[in-house]
């Protein structure tokens, strides 16, 4: 008796799926040596798999049975709905098709028109007429249906009259033992093992066969990925086709199908036992299958969260656009590519890998081409259509952040399997995620580009400079670039060769600080021109600050200077501010000034006035309270560690100093800056 | 499975056209096949002759299509035979009840 061959393939719901059922079935019947069911088998299958792609339109799965007497085949597809419609077309069908013959096409109509009608007219009755044949031809045929649509199948006898067969009488043989049966379930499965799913059915398979006295035995798997079913594990010499043997089918889940066949006859206990092991190794298979679906699917888990997590990170965009590639290769491609579209559309090569450091040069050539065809036309439609499109070794999808379209992210590999549903769904999602991270950088760039701008705006772009009167100012933004700082400083020129030094302190950091900044600036700078006493003036910018600062406030530490002989007279008002350092010529440093009210707090304010004569030689250093808050954990930088930091640079230029007190500030901690620190340095040069 | 299809080849003389096939005909090739004789009947000859001596396979698409193709024929002014028609399928012509739709000459000397 030749042996079952089975073949169970999943085909796709296209027009080239018949054909490639034809093949599987020209090779079942070639195996089983049944070469006179060709003609009515290729027909049979053509007219079930086309009613399959034209009707249900989701994948196929096409089983090919053949034994000794015969062949079947199921078409099973994967569309909700009754088979009843079958039945319908069946019986529309035949009347249509009557032996009387076909219907006669209409009195002279146009020609396109006639066409038409013909065509429809042709499609219906076809699919009756397929119907009809495979009722015509087959032994039987039938409907069948399971949990996610339906199938139909027929069968094709050798001859039309089966002959009776003998059924084989299970001879009673000797009833093994408790401990031998005992054995049988000690057998457990190891699920650390690299195949635990065929080690334990080899170990079964082994105890089964002593147990029963079978010389060989094995169990097929078919995991219905089309190469057929495979042995998953075998005993002895395997059963030979020409004698008895005892089968019993794995109860897995479909798509899986598998038997276990033992080189025995069907003994009373033979059976029994048999179905027990298969269903032990059935029920192993089945696990293994799940973990191994599960272990994937946490892989793209683990995968998807280190994306997010390194792209979150990334402020940077060329860093982004370069990071993307190197996270998706080689785990869902051999290559990666993204393309960034600019102001006008046009899409441009922004970042590549590849799993194999040598194919480079060649991706690039690959994904300069141009063409209908080329990779470069294909992305182009993805970025304007939105949606993932597929390419010759792999596909594209969008990058949309925000509604906006960046570009394309696209990956391929020229050699393994094309990329499965789930792969397509893990690199939509890194695009979602990579998409976010370029914008995100993007915006990054932008706000520190703003903060640098407004920032510069508020600083005087280079200082006076005054014959007698060294001046020097030092600036540091605070730690995150995107932020205004509050400090600025200014040099304005007085009437009289005399000038005014302004050093002050908004509170509060960022862009509404920095309007406040501007505003206090301003306010000074048109005041003290118009000629206006400094304390009435600086009550002008308290009344504006109260009025339209919006809560904020500000300190500051205003100088009037004017040169008399070598003597630099300093008249210094501090409203609110700390206390400028005096460095004498000899070395001496202390602090000068007397405390006033900061602005913007309170309706008047005190900002009394100070008389700090500079004789040659001598500095007055100002500065913000980015200088002496400045941290090194717990500890602040200080008053005490200004004053001793200052005194040694008597005698050197404003420049120095300032330069100086700057390193010895930033050096004081490693942190980044958490305020702005803005210094200013007059000294007698005299 | 990647073998060709369908090949179609066409000589053209003033009497007749042979079409000469090989392959299968199913769902993927019947356009084709539609095609090739709708060009040929673009100018109909008198006489279009299908020959089906390389015909492995042909379903109830395919024999849709030719009686199709007969009628177009017939309309055009011009007549459709089929020759060299394998055994097997003019059974399934002869269950489908098609036969009598179609012209075939399996005797006819093509030329």
């Amino acid at each position: 008796m030749p042996a079952e061959v089975i073949r169970r393939i999943r085909l796709p719901a296209d027009r080239r799926t018949p054909a490639a059922a034809r093949a599987v079935v020209r090779t079942v019947l070639a195996e089983a040596d049944l070469p006179g069911l060709l003609d009515e088998a290729l027909l049979l299958t053509t007219e079930l798999t086309t009613n399959g792609v034209v009707h249900a339109g989701t994948e196929l799965d096409v089983e090919v049975v053949a034994d000794g007497q015969g062949l079947t085949v199921t078409v099973m597809d994967f569309a909700a709905g009754p088979a009843g419609q079958l039945r319908l077309a069946r019986t529309g069908a035949a009347r249509s098709d009557s032996p009387t013959g076909a219907p006669k096409p209409p009195a002279a109509p146009a020609f396109g028109n006639m066409a038409a009608a013909a065509a429809a007219a042709a499609e219906l009755s076809e699919r009756g007429r397929g119907l009809l044949l495979v009722d015509h031809f087959a032994s039987r045929w039938g409907t069948t249906h399971h949990a996610g649509g339906k199938g139909v199948w027929f069968r094709l006898d050798r001859q039309r009259q089966t002959a009776a067969e003998a059924v084989p009488v299970p001879e009673a043989g000797p009833t093994p033992s408790v401990g031998a049966l005992t054995s049988l379930l000690q057998v457990a499965p190891e699920p650390q093992g690299e195949e635990p799913a065929a080690d334990f059915a080899g170990r079964l398979l082994g105890r089964l066969a002593e147990l029963i006295g079978a010389a060989g035995g094995v169990v097929r798997l078919d995991r219905a990925d089309g190469a057929g079913p495979r042995i998953l594990a075998r005993y002895g010499r395997p059963p030979s086709p020409s004698t008895e043997s005892l089968r019993v089918p794995l109860a897995v889940n479909r798509p899986y199908l598998g038997e276990l066949e033992l080189d025995s006859p069907p003994t009373a206990y033979a059976r029994p036992l048999a179905g027990m092991v298969a269903d032990r190794i059935a029920l192993t298979i089945e696990t293994d299958r799940l973990r191994r679906a599960d272990l994937r699917r946490q892989g793209w888990l683990t995968f998807l969260a280190e994306c997010s997590e390194l792209l979150a990170q990334s402020l940077d965009v060329e860093l982004t656009m370069a990071l993307i590639p190197q996270l998706v290769v080689p785990r869902l491609g051999q290559w990666c590519a993204v393309h960034i579209a600019d102001a006008w559309g046009e899409l441009n090569l922004t970042a590549a890998a590849h799993a194999d450091e040598s194919a480079l040069p060649q991706l690039y050539a690959t994904l300069r081409e141009s063409g209908p065809d080329s990779i470069a036309a294909r992305l182009r439609q993805t970025a304007r259509a939105g949606a993932q499109i597929p390419l010759p070794d792999g596909f594209a999808v969008p990058l949309v952040a925000r509604g906006q379209r960046l570009g394309t992210l696209s990956v391929g590999r020229q050699a393994g399997p094309r990329h499965d549903v789930e792969e397509i769904a893990v690199l939509e999602d890194v695009a979602r995620r990579a998409a976010l991270a370029i914008d995100n950088a993007r915006i990054h760039a932008e706000r520190r580009r703003v903060a640098h701008t407004l920032q510069q705006s508020l600083l005087p772009p280079v200082l006076p400079v005054v014959k007698g009167i060294g001046l020097a100012a030092e600036y540091v933004p605070t730690g995150d670039d995107a932020e205004v700082g509050g400090d600025f400083y200014d040099v304005i020129p007085l009437p009289d060769n005399r000038w005014l030094v302004v050093v002050g302190d908004v509170s509060g950091k960022g862009v509404q600080a920095a309007t406040v900044t501007g505003l206090v600036r301003d306010v000074i700078r048109v005041l003290v021109r118009d000629g206006r006493p400094l304390p009435d003036a600086l009550a002008r910018v308290n009344d504006t600050l109260v009025e339209r600062g919006g809560g904020r406030f500000c300190t500051l530490a205003v100088a009037e200077l004017g040169l008399a002989g070598d003597a630099l007279d300093v008249n210094l008002h501090l409203a609110g501010h700390q206390q400028p350092v005096l460095v004498r010529a000899d070395g001496r440093a202390g602090y000068v000034g007397a405390g006033g009210t900061a602005l913007g707090l309170l309706d008047t304010v005190k900002t009394p006035s100070t008389a700090v004569p500079l004789r040659p030689g001598d500095s007055l250093i100002f500065y913000t309270d980015g200088v002496t808050e400045r941290r090194r954990g717990r500890e602040l930088f200080g008053l005490d560690r200004l004053r001793a930091a200052a005194a040694p640079l008597a005698g050197y230029s404003a420049d120095v100093v300032a330069a100086r007190l700057r390193a010895t500030t930033l050096g004081f901690s490693t942190e980044p800056p958490r305020d702005d620190i803005a210094i200013l340095v007059i000294r007698n040069d005299t | 499975m990647e073998r060709p299809e369908l090949s179609i080849s066409v000589q053209r003389t003033p009497g007749e056209a042979v079409v000469n096939l090989a392959g299968e005909i199913d769902m993927l090739t019947a356009n084709r096949l539609s095609t090739a004789v709708n060009d040929v009947l673009a100018e109909p000859p008198p006489r279009i002759v299908l020959n089906l001596a390389g015909v492995t396979f042909c379903d109830s698409q395919g024999l849709g299509t030719l009686v199709v193709l007969s009628r177009k024929a017939t309309t055009a002014q011009s007549v459709l035979v089929l020759t060299n028609v394998g055994e097997f399928l003019l059974r399934v012509l002869d269950i489908t009840g098609l036969r009598s739709a179609l012209m075939i000459r399996n005797d006819a000397t093509t030329g």
